[in-house]
């Protein structure tokens, strides 16, 4: 009798290491994750929010002489700069600054919502170390493996962790996406530059799914596009908009990502909807609105400031957008876009 | 025979009535400074003295470090030493081979110690001011009288010698009269020391430095003459001053601006060290004895007392009891110490720090006595250790040091079970000031910020709540609508910056809000067709409530930060907050935190005990922010 116990405990041991090891089974999320609702982090100074936005604009333009800007990011105390900070060094790729995160890793709580981007970074260096510049999809496939096994996540837990925030979006159970959903939209940036490098196949490589995820979808779907169709398509869709959820932050940050082309554009588009505007509802001009504050470029304010005699919503936010830029602020819209 | 003593009276006359020399004396002043923390003692010495001397015998009189000799002239045989307190005088003729002399000196003395407050620029409105010191006067002193003769042999000698002194504690005298007749030949010396020694006496005085200043004059007075024939003699009298001040901490110490604060340790048992030192301030080296009779007069206490298991220390700087520093010389050595007695109030307790916020922390006076009197009483504050977990447990709750959790101790955040690790001290003296009795509060360890999950009977406070934040504030704007109908709209307007017990406040009043308006109905609104915007706030209620029920964030205060919960779901959470934190403002006085509003030196007056953006001030420009949801 003993014996038969010991054997059944030992068989269903077996089973759960197999299983485990075969991916099979729930979701099993790297990080804990938090869908609740929290204090808010502090609101920023003019300071703070102007490097918030340049060390993100440093990441992206991979500006490796503005390296130590972000670096010392890494000090401030402020949860979204040192996301900011983190995800910049993952897309600079500089062993340099491993010591710095692990740094940072060390003086923050263990339950801090940062330190999954900071785990995200260190794997994204270590894939950008061993393979900078991707031309051929057996590179881009060896670069994606070894980010997938740097961040310790498999295919299928990505997959699973996208199902399950898919669901709690659809409950409006906010919260950071999970650490497999971020790297997942961090698969698809380096399929994407891999893409813009002529790799045509680079976003079916390993076998990833990215429509499970709107940001992902989003960043594959632009890197399809020539610059000027993004600006286009993205101006076009949140003019349209009667809305402001979510994932019109990660338009506006989509829009703004592509600089002063895109602030004209938009301010031609605000010209042209000020003669049609019946034809708009109020949230499409606040989007764009905000994309302005993104951007920061001055040329905008007058045409802003033409609307902010306009009744009800329109001409609030035309006001709030006017303070935040001549409060000198230039804003972020998806950190972690 | 007849002869020698008639010539030996006609000099005794001839001295007396032929010449005399009249001077005066004056003393430059000269000061010496002391600096014992905010508390600047300067201390100066003023004299003058008249003089008399027959320019017949060797005679000349002695003022302190100044000389006069009967040559006429004026002799400096130190450089200037006034300041030191010291009265010192004396009268001295040599009558050498039948010559006969008379010197005296009438001297004044005042030693003037100049109690200097150096008050800070910026002192909070309710700081306590130190409006007097108070401090231990001690004087003391000694007279002789001394004769020698007869010189040479074969003649007889006379000689007389007196001194004297007078001040406020004490006052001596000495005189001799001696003749020394000349046969058989016959020497002889008398020394005349009334007192076998000096007299001291200490007295305690406080001086009013309500002006930023105040003195107190120490005044000497006295005389020394000597006159004789074929003899020498010495009238002298000898007295100094000196004071002795709190000085272990600053005696005009003002905590409000972060002077004399003090923190339990960190460990368990915890223990409180206050360094309790009387500083002797001299112009001279004071010897043992004085010191010692000087330090067995002096105790301390601190009030309200604090708790402690009754232990309590005393420490000599030199590690014996009893011993003292034995100072040298500081005008000769630059590593001089001057001599003060040192103690340590050292309290201690027995297992963890004390149970409450009055209890072991908060305002107290640290106060010297003298023969059990009190001397001075120095403000000091007490705070606890924010970061460390050495206070009590609650109830006998021998698990988190959480609030009391009615028998729910399986409460887990982030897998991590909530009794695996005590509360900082923060967590629990807040708790304690602000929310006793509330159960329903909880600290998440190893997790910052603070939430509510849905439903949940609890609200987290995470491990930051207590640093500095900048938290959002609101007003309403009116706008028209299309048909020129006013309509109001939440608009962010300011912000404030907390910090201490008032980050806890609002981190627990945030989520307390969102517990409110999940249990109310407010939210969740989860038919997408009720929630345009995705913010879990219905569109009806959104409106009728001046949020724009299209957009998520409508004041633009919250997601561009990087705050994945929706900007509308945090206003109405904040506007609480802040409503429920203007009630409780008052509660920094509370706020006995090594990280707190009350320690170390605070923002300036109009910056306490929070900053409003707009003004950069303790008050807004905005007179109608929101302090519930409109």
């Amino acid at each position: 009798m003993k014996r038969k116990l010991l054997w059944i405990i030992g068989g269903i041991a077996v089973i759960i290491i197999i299983a485990n090891q075969l991916d099979i089974g729930p979701y099993r999320p790297r990080f804990p994750i938090a869908q609740r609702t929290g204090v808010p982090y502090p609101y920023m100074t003019v300071e703070e929010e102007n490097l918030f936005a340049e060390i993100r604009d440093i990441g992206l333009q991979r500006d490796l002489s503005r390296i130590d800007k972000v670096r010392h990011a890494l000090l401030e105390n402020h949860p979204a700069i040192l996301i900011a900070a983190s995800l910049a060094l993952g897309r600079l790729g500089t062993k340099e600054a491993i010591d710095d995160l692990h740094a940072l890793q060390a003086r923050l709580a263990s339950g801090s919502e940062v330190q999954p981007f900071i785990a995200l970074a260190l794997a994204r260096i270590e894939a950008e170390r061993d393979y900078p510049n991707v031309t051929d999809e057996n590179q881009l496939q060896r670069k994606m493996k070894r980010f997938l096994q740097a961040a310790k996540v498999s295919v299928s837990q990505i997959h699973k962790g996208a199902l399950w925030y898919a669901e709690q979006l659809k409950a409006k159970r906010y919260g950071w996406a999970p650490f497999e959903v971020q790297v997942l939209r961090q698969a698809a940036e380096i399929a994407a530059d891999a893409y813009q490098r002529g790799v045509k196949d680079a976003f079916k490589i390993v076998g990833l799914n990215f429509s499970l995820d709107y940001v992902a979808q989003l960043k594959v779907r632009l890197a399809q596009m020539s610059k000027e169709q993004r600006i286009s398509w993205l101006v076009d869709i949140l003019s349209k908009k009667q809305v402001a959820r979510m994932e019109e932050d990660y338009l506006m940050q989509a829009l703004a990502d592509e600089g002063e082309e895109a602030s004209k554009a938009i301010i031609a588009k605000l010209k042209e909807m000020k003669l049609n505007h019946d034809k708009y509802h109020y949230v499409g001009f606040m989007l764009l609105f905000r994309t302005l504050t993104c951007i920061g470029d001055p040329d905008a304010i007058p045409v802003i400031q033409s609307f902010s005699n306009e009744p009800d919503w329109l001409g609030y936010y035309a006001e709030q957008a006017i303070k935040i830029m001549k409060e000198g602020r230039r804003t972020v819209r998806a950190v972690d876009y | 025979m007849k002869g020698k003593v008639l010539i030996f009276l006609l000099m005794v006359l001839w001295m007396l009535t032929i010449f005399s020399l009249g001077a005066n004396f004056f003393q430059d002043q000269q000061n010496f400074r002391f600096r014992i923390g905010r508390l600047i003692l300067d201390f100066a010495d003023n004299g003058s003295a008249n003089v008399i001397i027959d320019d017949y015998g060797l005679g000349y009189v002695l003022f302190n470090e100044y000389s006069y000799g009967n040559n006429g002239q004026i002799s400096f045989f130190l450089p200037f030493g006034q300041g030191k307190g010291i009265f010192s005088i004396g009268a001295f003729v040599d009558g050498w081979e039948v010559s006969e002399g008379f010197a005296s000196i009438d001297a004044f003395m005042i030693t003037t110690f100049r109690f200097n407050f150096d008050v800070p620029e910026d002192i909070p409105l309710e700081a306590v001011i130190p409006d007097s010191i108070g401090f231990v006067l001690f004087l003391e002193g000694r007279t002789n009288a001394w004769a020698h003769g007869a010189l040479p042999v074969g003649y007889p000698g006379y000689a007389s010698a007196s001194g004297s002194f007078t001040t406020e504690l004490i006052s001596a005298s000495a005189y001799i009269s001696a003749f020394f007749p000349n046969s058989p030949p016959y020497f002889d010396v008398y020394d005349y020391d009334p007192e076998q020694g000096y007299k001291r006496d200490a007295v305690i005085k406080t001086v009013d430095i309500t002006s930023g200043q105040g003195e107190y004059v120490v005044e000497f007075s006295g005389s020394a003459a000597t006159m004789n024939f074929n003899a020498m003699s010495v009238g002298s009298a000898y007295a100094r001053t000196g004071i002795v001040v709190l000085s272990g901490v600053d005696p005009l110490g003002i905590p409000e601006v972060g002077d004399n604060e003090f923190v339990w340790s960190k460990g368990e048992p915890p223990w409180l060290w206050i360094p309790a030192l009387a500083k002797v301030v001299t112009g001279f080296t004071p010897d043992d004895y004085t010191m010692q009779w000087l330090a067995e007069k002096i105790d301390w206490h601190v009030s309200p007392s604090l708790p402690s298991t009754g232990l309590y220390v005393r420490m000599y700087p030199n590690g014996y009891e009893n011993t003292f520093i034995f100072p040298r010389n500081r005008f000769e050595d630059a590593n001089y110490e001057e001599p003060r007695f040192r103690y340590f109030l050292i309290f201690d307790m027995p297992e963890f720090l004390p149970a409450t916020i009055d209890g072991g922390f908060g305002k107290r006076q640290l106060i010297m006595t003298f023969n059990g009197q009190p001397v001075h009483a120095a403000n000091i504050e007490i705070f606890f250790p924010a970061t460390a977990t050495n206070h009590p447990f609650l109830f006998g709750d021998k698990g988190s040091g959480n609030p009391p959790d009615e028998g729910d101790y399986f409460d887990f955040v982030f897998g991590r079970p909530l009794w695996a690790a005590k509360s900082p001290n923060w967590f629990y003296y807040y708790w304690m000031v602000a929310y006793w009795g509330r159960t329903d509060i909880r600290l998440a360890v190893n997790v910052p910020g603070g939430w509510y999950e849905d439903g949940k009977p609890y609200v987290y406070v995470g491990n930051d709540a207590y640093l500095t934040y900048s938290m959002r504030l609101f007003h309403i704007e009116n706008r028209s609508n299309a048909f020129g109908i006013i309509k109001p709209l939440i608009t962010f307007a300011d912000t404030l910056t907390i910090k201490g017990i008032h980050t806890f406040i609002y981190t627990v009043e945030h989520e307390l809000a969102h517990k409110r308006h999940y249990e109310t109905g407010i939210y969740p609104s989860t038919d997408p067709l009720t929630d345009s915007d995705g913010d879990r706030l219905n569109d009806y209620w959104e409106e009728g409530h001046f949020l724009d029920p299209n957009t998520r964030d409508t004041a633009d205060a919250y997601n561009r930060f990087g705050d994945p919960t929706p900007g509308d779901l945090q206003c109405i959470a904040d506007i609480e907050a802040y409503g429920k934190l203007l009630q409780k403002e008052e509660l920094w006085r509370k706020d006995w935190a090594d990280t707190g509003l009350q320690k170390g030196s605070p923002t300036p007056s109009d910056k306490f005990p929070w900053v409003y953006g707009s003004t950069n001030k303790n008050y807004s420009i905005y007179k109608d922010l929101l302090t519930a949801i409109p």
